[in-house]
């Protein structure tokens, strides 16, 4: 059973659009990710292409999620019941396709900041954590526990990057992966407090702006 | 046997060896720059030119190498990865 976010209405939307433009800002890294590997061969630079691939896919699957939500409450009155149930299993299954694939996505760029090459080792990280969330009564808890421990884990590493480089590049990453920690803590409380659904979107919108500024940056050079 | 990342590496030295000299260098310059034995530039240098990233130019029985537009943007390409990898945290 999937534990559901609790929004306001007047929020309803607005969530939807930040969901599909962060999904954009993390297709545009990733593909630029791939298109630089092609050119030097980095593994790492595989690796951290699929992991915002995976996350770019997940908030795609939230945004439509969402939608058959959306539709779900506004068709209460007009539809059948038959046809407002379909709606509901469609937004649990993109809710759930949406746990999946971010925390796979922020796995493999947890990986990625290990730098080790074992196969091994990434199925031993990636399986125990996807049956954890499959099998979970909790998913929803869950999901977001593994998220904060997983970006932390990333955070680390981007500090130690800024503490090396002392470049201000690096420490616009740093502060993006560190709001993206601190909105993934609030969206902990989203289940029972609204407010935190609305807070955690914001800074999540914060984080990604500064990644995309970051990879402006990059790409005007 | 160099993996195609040390091969890249390489390749991205020696074509920033010839552009640091004004897009023309004598092969001697090439290999006190980017470290290699004479027979791996030579190597190097034929697929560079084969791949339309160099041009040779022989002078007075000494040969230059040259860069051209291609060469010049793989350069540049290649430091926006480089770019690209340090602000992302990338090894």
């Amino acid at each position: 059973m999937v534990h559901q976010f609790l929004r306001p209405e007047w929020f309803m939307g607005y969530d939807m659009l930040l969901e599909v433009m962060f999904a954009i800002i993390l297709l545009l890294v990733a593909w630029y990710s791939f298109k630089s590997y092609k050119l030097t061969n980095s593994n790492s630079l595989k690796l951290f292409g699929f992991g915002f691939l995976f996350m770019s896919f997940a908030y795609f699957m939230l945004f439509l999620s969402n939608v058959a939500g959306f539709y779900a409450l506004s068709s209460v009155d007009a539809s059948p019941a038959m046809r407002i149930m379909d709606y509901i299993h469609f937004n649990l299954l993109g809710l759930n396709l949406y746990i999946l694939l971010f925390s796979a996505g922020l796995m493999t760029l947890t990986y990625m900041t290990l730098n080790n090459k074992s196969e091994k080792l990434y199925a031993l990280l990636m399986i125990p954590m996807l049956l954890a969330l499959g099998l979970s009564a909790n998913r929803f808890f869950l999901f977001h526990l593994i998220c904060v421990f997983l970006m932390l884990i990333v955070v680390i590493h981007y500090r130690s990057c800024y503490k090396k480089t002392k470049k201000q590049s690096s420490l616009i990453t740093f502060v993006a992966f560190s709001l993206l920690l601190f909105g993934k803590i609030i969206f902990i409380f989203s289940g029972d407090y609204f407010e935190f659904y609305v807070a955690g979107h914001l800074i999540e919108f914060g984080a990604y702006l500064l990644i995309l500024l970051s990879f402006i940056k990059v790409l005007r050079k | 046997m160099s993996s195609k990342r040390e091969r890249l590496q390489v390749i991205s030295d020696i074509l920033r060896a010839i552009q640091a000299r004004d897009g023309k260098i004598r092969p001697t310059h090439i290999l006190y720059k980017a470290n290699l034995s004479s027979q791996m530039l030579t190597e190097y240098l034929t697929e560079l030119i084969q791949g339309g990233f160099v041009v040779e130019t022989e002078q007075k029985k000494s040969k230059t190498y040259s860069l051209t537009d291609k060469g010049y943007k793989y350069i540049a390409e290649y430091k926006k990865v480089t770019e690209f990898m340090e602000t992302f945290g990338l090894n």
